[in-house]
């Protein structure tokens, strides 16, 4: 080993890197350091190191994409869930498999192919795209739990069972089993807008159970719902609790929207199918000098058609015979005179607030950021959405008043799942 | 090289601080529960234990990986998914290293899985690389005269040999002990060393309008 270089008693270049990266030994670490203290060289040559270093160390972070992280903690989830009941090699490959691009593996020519016999890939389909939003409802949030929420969850964690016999065995014998150190407790946070008890006409029912996943992930101790008089630390594992159940039922909601926009799909696939047949036929008919008999048939089949399009499309709009009969034009009167609308009476729910200029008392549209910054009214939009989740029947136009109130509050996850999360508790990172 | 040097540096470090190596790690509050201690419950089988750390590392290990591949988000993705759906279903028995040393190892060996099989393939993988380049870079608004000092670096970066930019990156970025990058990289001190001074020295000499 070159100590020294022999060159003016300095030490080499490489000495230097390696004194500045401390990969020197006790030894050569004082030499250095004696050296460099009396040469100004040495010192210029080291901070020249320190310079670079330095300039490596502040090159930005490259950040993963929304979607990729989105993948990769579906897959984790996926490892999670199939490591406890099995082996872990499984966990693995399914966590792969699940978490690998959609989009990719339509765009193969093959898959095109397969996709055009749509009638009988339809259920795949639909299968896939739920389970990918039931990933994005249920899983995705837990990932920006806030680090209040990460405690909680940190504090539950030595209650879990061990996944694996084995891997037990050899814990066991190593130091860090034996004296686990303790995990921080909880302190008390400010209480964020979202923790507000919402007013006593809209108090919400208790929503759906979440399903597993995530909901287990968060699952706080208390189980009952924040009151305003609790104390800051004891209202957030229960509104995060909350939040979960919340972006879980939206996630159901989207996924009903899926299905019925698929639906609507094959239908006009299949109208698509039997114009042309018709018109096909129509062709092939001898036609009478004033060609009213297959124009007639046809007239009569296209009243047919429009008449069951029209029962489709206003089905999937909520006005149509399939739907429910719900008033069209439902409004909810909010705390700060602000108003949701169903202005389509689809169940999409617009939030409008009084215009403040001129006292007109026209209606404009606010956005969500608006309507936000003001927590009476998110306590209300809250109590709206536990609400809605209890509603029956969960279907379309329930789905689509869902996911409108679920985005209204930053929970939907196409709005901004991490402003979200950062409305629902602050993070004091 | 002397075993002192693996000694000294498993401890404390004060030396660190004087030679102002800020050492980074993904920002935790004072009440937040340490790596070391979530890694237990994580090897005692507590899943959200795991998933606190991914939250904590996953952004860390990606970024790695995209520096390691010379900008490959594709494959920084890739790996950066691997490594912790495999540790999670493979913990390591044994205790000892810090979560964030295991973690970079295992990414390291996954990226090296990756470049053995990209060799089998011969594949050349350009068109990611070009199109995932600006993933990451110099933000619009910073000033040009920073703006050129990180292309410099970047530039400098992505020529080095892919050791010499292994090691560096696990030291100088990730802040892995001289140890823990050995243990990463599978190399031996000396070997480190030698990278880790060459790979600086370049460095140095790619910043030399303004360092020298």
């Amino acid at each position: 080993m070159s100590a020294s270089d022999a060159r003016d008693g300095c030490p080499g270049d490489e000495l230097l890197a390696a004194f500045h990266a401390e990969a020197v030994s006790p030894d050569e670490e004082t030499l250095v350091a004696t050296h460099v203290e009396r040469c100004e060289a040495c010192r210029a040559a080291l901070d020249d190191l320190r310079v670079a270093a330095d300039a490596l160390r502040a090159l930005p972070l490259p950040q993963p994409s929304r979607e990729a992280r989105d993948r990769a903690y579906a897959a984790v989830m996926a490892a999670m869930s199939a490591a406890p009941g099995g082996q872990a090699g499984t966990g693995v490959e399914e966590a792969h498999h699940a978490s690998r691009p959609r989009i990719a593996r339509s765009d193969a020519p093959r898959e095109r192919e397969k996709n055009r016999r749509w009638t009988g890939s339809l259920l795949g389909f639909a299968a896939a795209a739920a389970c990918l939003l039931i990933a994005a409802g249920t899983l995705f949030p837990g990932v920006h739990l806030p680090a209040s929420a990460q405690r909680e969850m940190a504090k539950a964690a030595p209650t879990a069972p061990p996944r694996d016999a084995s891997r037990e065995e050899d814990l066991a014998s190593s130091k860090k089993v034996q004296a686990p150190p303790p995990v921080p407790t909880a302190t008390a946070m400010p209480q964020a807008p979202l923790a507000e008890k919402p007013s006593a006409p809209l108090a919400p029912p208790r929503p759906a159970e979440a399903p597993g996943g995530a909901g287990n992930l968060a699952r706080p101790e208390a189980e009952n719902a924040p009151t305003a008089g609790a104390a800051p630390a004891a209202h957030e594992p229960a509104r995060v609790d909350r939040d979960v159940e919340r972006r879980a039922a939206i996630g159901r909601a989207r996924e009903v929207l899926v299905e019925a926009r698929l639906r609507r799909f094959a239908a006009d696939e299949a109208d698509s199918n039997a114009a042309g047949e018709r018109y096909r036929r129509a062709d092939a008919q001898p036609r009478d000098k004033a060609e009213g008999a297959p124009l007639a048939k046809n007239d009569s089949e296209k009243k047919a058609k429009d008449a069951k399009k029209e029962s489709l499309s206003g089905s999937a709009a909520g006005r149509g015979p399939a739907a429910e009969p719900r008033a069209t034009g439902e409004t909810f009167a909010l705390p700060d005179g602000s108003v949701l609308r169903d202005a389509a009476g689809d169940g999409t729910l617009v939030l409008e607030a009084p215009e403040t200029k001129g006292g007109s008392g026209a209606i404009a549209a606010v956005s969500s950021h608006d309507a936000l910054s003001d927590p009476r009214v998110v306590g209300a939009l809250q109590a709206l959405l536990d609400r809605a989740l209890a509603e029956q029947p969960q279907d379309e136009r329930w789905a689509r008043r869902v996911v409108s109130l679920g985005r209204l509050l930053g929970l939907d996850r196409g709005a901004s799942p991490e402003a979200g999360v950062e409305r629902a508790a602050p993070s004091r990172r | 090289m002397a075993d002192g040097t693996v000694d000294r540096e498993l401890g404390a470090s004060p030396a660190q601080g004087a030679r102002g190596k800020p050492r980074s790690a993904p920002p935790t509050g004072p009440d937040d529960p340490t790596d070391e201690a979530l890694e237990l419950q994580w090897k005692q089988g507590s899943a959200p234990a795991f998933a606190i750390l991914f939250e904590r590392w996953h952004r860390r290990a990606y970024a790695y990986a995209y520096r390691r591949s010379n900008g490959n988000a594709a494959l920084a993705e890739e790996v950066a998914q691997r490594a912790f759906v495999n540790l999670y279903a493979r913990p390591p028995a044994g205790t000892g290293g810090s979560f964030k040393a295991l973690l970079f190892t295992v990414v390291e060996n996954e990226l090296r899985t990756e470049a053995r099989k990209r060799g089998r393939r011969k594949e050349q993988d350009i068109s990611v690389a070009l199109e995932t380049r600006e993933d990451g870079s110099v933000p619009p608004d910073a000033p040009l005269e920073q703006a050129e000092d990180r292309a410099r670096v970047e530039a400098a970066l992505e020529t080095l040999p892919e050791e010499e930019r292994t090691c560096v990156l696990l030291r100088e970025v990730e802040g892995l002990t001289f140890r823990e990058v050995c243990e990463a990289t599978g190399l031996t001190r000396d070997e480190v060393r030698g990278r880790l001074s060459r790979a600086l020295a370049r460095l140095k000499r790619a910043l030399g309008g303004k360092a020298e």
